[in-house]
């Protein structure tokens, strides 16, 4: 583990910094749970009013403790927290858990508090947890450093909770539901420590198997997305999180609490997902999700197996699959046989696997082995439903039993006292082991099997629905860690001529450019982008169509006009100096009429650009994660289906591919009903230089190419826009 | 004593910057300059001492001694019109003469704010030409570019004052009329012996409120950082869509004022997140504590305001571009705009002044 948050995690002496006697004070809980947590090194109570808490001896300053202290908890009124924390710095507590609210949370007086106690933290390197959090928790040391109403179950995930008071009722619920927990941590407000430090440091620890977070708000994307992607990737442990206040009243109710701007769904959904972080749409998935990487193996890829004694239930685990993007596996012939072989009287023997509703436990048994067995199977499900003779504690002891077998290798090793059928024993289970989820459904008949198959570590999901996406959270991660990792090509771009163009619009003190300096800037990356003049007058306008060749287009210029065409001021395929002078003169008395006032420079005459697929790439920086790119297909694709795809820059060959076919209508970049195939090299070439662009530009913070036409060969960026940052 | 008297073809646009970016040019040039303004036209309904705001400005901007009375001799508030209407003229003529010798004595040149308009002071029988001549000044004349039609105010100008005409400043010329201004209009009103000393670019600075103003125009209470108070607001927008949304039109406006409501906790924080100067909080709403927290750390002011957004705008927009020029940046703003455009060597040839 990170050695600089060893305090945290390896303590040998714990002092309680506003200990108390009395059971109502949250000083008198945070001793009482380091007594009965079952740590076994020192416990420092502190408080000047009395000799002893709690059977230890109280201590009246932290300076007076005559050993070393490694972690002191700090649970006194906010007005004394600084001075106490510096007392903890020259007593050299590497570190600090700050429980006491009314800092940054309350603005004014308690934000500037709150820098004080980092500066104090910092000039001391004291490690800082909270201020206004519940404190720390770890089945492994074991340690409670928490006011939380008691100690949780031992088990493999590391859950992180920026919500002291969820955090509370989650634990509380776990309990009741066996689920077990190696690290927990309450970050408050994170002064110092934040979700950064903690998913640094579980991703080595071997005793958690899967990281879960809770989160409001993340400090640095970047960083974020930067060591999530090694933990997940390099270190194996999965990052589930739950990201609060991304609708828009979410994210007004997360505003006016963290003061930070939370950003939007898109930009963390898309930040997660390229960090390799699942995300969990609710706190029942989070921990639906977990459950399942810390007991089970990780699947192999998508082909699943549905054992079920009942045929309704196993038609929507069927459906929730396909909509899920996992397979409903095609079972080899010899188990299909073997199936009808060995459960003679099986309802249906094609997967999904139906044993009939009055099965017993041996045919449970037997399905389940033939169906692990199978090669075509990468996971199974196995679900039960009560029925009147069904043995369900029977059946969840043989699932437990083959689950275990599979684990351990050993036919022998069996946690039952039944003994090993000879059909049973005859089929050979898979050397590397296949994630079992169970579905026992209902509630009073089968509660104690679902205990015995949570004892054994399988995970049981109430509906089939949730333990399909609790399987494609696996496979989601699996093709996560099977995703080659190419980074971004780099493109020669003339920097330049970028500088002098940005240099020139703020010295305007401007921060939209005009079209031409978009266009500049667009072919300074090298894209194509239409010819294009200013031509302030009729007979300009005619020289120019004629330089240019016809047919061309013809726009309104001014930079008070936006929605150049519901005012009428576009024309396209003007084709001679007749149609040009006409045109001229419409579009600008157009101008004058629908926008009177307006500043009109005069008409842009543009190459008309041929026909072809109309695409927009656009990018937006998002405050937290930074560019978020944007691809769609043009037109109604993006204004009325939202058919739209984002990612943060700066994205892979691989990546620009992805979003391209991740559109909806991607088919229609295909090319259909015989129609020529667009360029989608021109297309994902487009995007990279955009997302280069965007990546090393960070003045840039609007950017739309509104269309990119493709064609056959090539594509154009017929209209970019963009917009920088004043200074 | 050169007198240089200074109008426009229309009020509030720039005339008052104009004449202080010249004075302030010619002090350091080493020149001994006064100011006076001989006419003073009063809105209807104001009196008393905010009547020669400008004039103060300039007294105490110049490090002038003079009494503001003498800067400002006559001023032609709502009495004194219904008397000229009356038939029962006053002989201002006199008055503005009498004040004009004492505040011209030790000085090089004499800058004199004139008309607001070309025929600003006919009711009292003392049109700007009037004026001029009288006080044997040489007229320089401000136009606002709005197009090649703004010409005709000029040229009827150059006829207007005759032999004391002396050239034009332009100004506000859109950049993308710059060009054009420059290689055909300044070209063509040379031919027509109209010198134009400079053609000032558009420039949003000089039009702008500072958060102080738009604080006392709102009646709004400024909850932090009063030492942003002097900040210029060179737009405004208003906040009422998501927070998406929003971030994207915040960042098409530089140095702006946000107009939100003060539960609109996201809305804020967009807004802090891009270029802005103040944000108005529309409808009494007292901010989130956390958001006043962090505009107090950006050093943006919160202005709690009592009117409903609509009501901010309106109030707004009656003063964006109108306001009087006196803020120490719009001040360096109109030196560096004038070092940058105006030709003083030509200016001071016509003059015939002699810089040392």
């Amino acid at each position: 583990m990170n050695s600089s948050l060893e305090a945290f995690f390896q303590p040998r002496a714990v002092a309680v910094i506003g200990a108390s006697r009395d059971p109502e004070k949250i000083g008198y809980a945070l001793v009482d749970n380091l007594q009965h947590c079952g740590f076994n090194g020192q416990i420092y109570p502190i408080n000047p009013k009395s000799a002893e808490i709690l059977g230890l001896k109280t201590y009246a300053s932290i300076i007076d403790v005559p050993d070393a202290v490694d972690l002191a908890v700090i649970a006194i009124p906010t007005p004394q927290v600084a001075a106490v924390l510096a007392e903890c710095g020259q007593k050299g507590v590497p570190g600090v858990i700050v429980i006491t609210a009314g800092f940054g949370e309350i603005g004014g007086e308690g934000r500037k508090n709150e820098r004080l106690l980092v500066e104090t933290a910092r000039q001391y390197s004291v490690r800082l947890l909270g201020p206004n959090c519940m404190g720390i928790i770890d089945t492994v040391i074991p340690l409670n450093a928490s006011f939380a109403g008691g100690m949780p179950l031992p088990g493999h995930i590391a859950f992180m909770s920026q919500s002291g008071a969820l955090a509370q009722a989650v634990l509380d619920w776990a309990c009741a539901e066996g689920i077990g927990f190696s690290r927990f941590v309450s970050l408050g407000n994170k002064a110092d420590l934040s979700e950064i430090d903690f998913i640094r440091a579980w991703g080595a620890d071997p005793h958690s198997k899967v990281i879960l977070a809770y989160l409001e708000d993340i400090r640095d994307g970047a960083e974020f997305m930067a060591l999530c992607r090694q933990v997940t990737r390099q270190q194996g442990t999965p990052i589930i999180a739950i990201k609060s206040g991304t609708t828009a009243a979410g994210t007004r109710a997360v505003s006016s609490h963290t003061g930070s701007l939370a950003g939007s769904e898109q930009a963390y959904d898309t930040a997660f997902k390229q960090a390799g972080v699942i995300h969990a749409a609710s706190v029942e998935r989070l921990f639906d999700y977990s459950l399942a990487f810390a007991y089970q193996p990780l699947v192999a890829s998508n082909r699943l197996a549905i054992v079920t004694n009942a045929g309704g239930p196993g038609i929507l685990a069927t459906d929730a699959a396909e909509r899920a993007g996992l397979q409903v596996a095609n079972l080899a012939a010899a188990t299909i046989n073997r199936l009808r072989e060995l459960i003679p009287d099986i309802a249906s023997a094609l997967n999904p696997i139906d044993v009939r509703g009055d099965a017993f436990e041996d045919s449970y048994d037997m399905a389940l082995r033939l169906a692990l067995a199978d090669a075509n199977v990468d996971s199974v499900v196995v679900i039960l439903t009560p029925q009147k003779l069904t043995r369900v504690e029977e059946t969840a002891r043989v699932v437990a039993r083959v689950v275990a077998e599979m684990k351990n290798g050993d036919q022998k090793s069996l946690n039952s006292n039944q003994p090993l059928s000879s059909k049973a024993a005859s089929i050979n289970l898979p050397v590397t082991p296949k994630p079992v989820l169970a579905c026992f459904m209902g509630e009073a008949h089968v509660r104690d099997g679902i205990s015995l198959l949570q004892k054994h570590g399988i995970p049981n999901y109430a509906f089939p629905e949730r333990a399909i996406e609790a399987l494609q959270a696996m496979w989601q991660y699996r093709q996560w860690l099977e995703r080659p990792l190419v980074p971004p090509p780099r493109f020669d771009f003339d920097d330049h001529c970028l500088r002098e163009i940005f240099a020139q619009v703020r010295g305007d003190r401007r921060v939209a450019l005009a079209e031409t300096e978009s266009h500049d800037i667009a072919a300074a990356i090298g894209l194509r982008v239409p010819k294009a003049e200013l031509a302030r007058n009729r007979e300009e306008a005619v020289a120019l169509a004629r330089l240019i060749g016809y047919p061309v287009v013809f726009k309104i210029a001014s930079p008070e006009i936006l929605h150049k065409s519901d005012l009428g001021g576009v024309r396209v395929g003007i084709n001679n100096d007749l149609e040009a002078r006409g045109a001229f003169d419409l579009i600008t008395a157009r101008a004058h009429r629908f926008a009177p006032g307006a500043q009109v420079w005069g008409v842009t005459v543009q190459e008309m650009v041929p026909p072809g697929r109309e695409v927009i790439i656009g990018m937006s920086r998002d405050p937290q994660f930074g560019p978020l790119l944007m691809f769609g297909l043009g037109g109604i694709y993006v204004e009325v289906l939202k058919d739209v795809v984002f990612r943060i820059a700066p994205i892979s060959a691989a990546e620009a591919q992805a979003m391209i076919n991740e559109i909806h209508s991607a088919p229609l970049l295909r090319g259909v009903r015989g129609e020529k195939s667009p360029d989608r090299d021109a297309l994902c070439q487009a995007l990279l230089r955009v997302s280069q662009l965007v990546h090393e530009f960070p003045e840039i913070v609007e950017l739309d190419i509104n269309p990119l036409v493709v064609h056959e060969q090539g594509a154009v960026a017929v209209d970019v826009r963009m917009v920088i940052t004043p200074e | 004593m050169h007198a240089l008297y200074l109008t426009s073809t229309a009020v509030a646009i720039g005339k008052t910057a104009l004449g202080y970016g010249l004075a302030t040019r010619l002090k350091q040039d080493g020149l001994r300059v006064g100011y006076f303004q001989p006419l003073v036209v009063a809105d209807r309904g104001i009196s008393g001492g905010a009547l020669r705001k400008d004039a103060s400005f300039m007294r105490s901007a110049l490090d002038l001694a003079e009494p503001l009375e003498l800067l400002a001799p006559v001023v032609l508030d709502a009495g004194a019109l219904e008397q000229a209407l009356a038939g029962k003229p006053h002989d201002y003529a006199e008055q503005i003469e009498r004040a004009f010798v004492q505040v011209g004595q030790d000085k090089d040149v004499l800058l004199i704010e004139g008309a607001g308009t070309l025929t600003e002071g006919l009711l009292l029988d003392l049109p700007p030409q009037a004026l001029a001549a009288r006080l044997n000044a040489q007229v320089l004349v401000l136009i606002k570019y709005t197009d090649e039609l703004a010409l005709n105010d000029l040229l009827a100008a150059k006829v207007q004052f005759g032999p004391s005409f002396l050239g034009a400043v332009i100004n506000e010329v859109p950049r993308a009329n710059r060009e054009f201004v420059e290689h055909s209009v300044i070209p063509f009103l040379d031919s027509r012996r109209l010198k134009v000393y400079a053609a000032l670019p558009q420039e949003r600075l000089l039009m702008a409120l500072t958060v102080n103003e738009i604080a006392e125009f709102l009646g709004a209470e400024l909850l932090n950082s009063p030492d942003h108070g002097e900040d210029l607001v060179e737009n405004f927008l208003v906040g009422a869509m998501s927070v998406d949304a929003a971030l994207s039109y915040f960042r098409r406006q530089p140095r702006k004022a946000v107009i939100t409501g003060g539960d609109r906790a996201d809305i804020q924080l967009a807004a802090l997140e891009t270029s802005t100067r103040c944000i108005i909080l529309t409808g009494h709403i007292q901010p989130s504590p956390v958001i006043l927290s962090r505009a107090e750390e950006l050093g943006v002011p919160l202005l709690l305001a009592r009117p409903d957004t609509l009501s901010v705008v309106e109030i707004l927009e009656q003063y964006f571009g109108r306001m009087p020029f006196h803020q120490p940046h719009k001040m360096a703003g109109i030196q560096q705009l004038l070092s940058k455009y105006f030709d003083f060597e030509r200016f001071y040839a016509d003059l015939h002044i002699q810089i040392k």
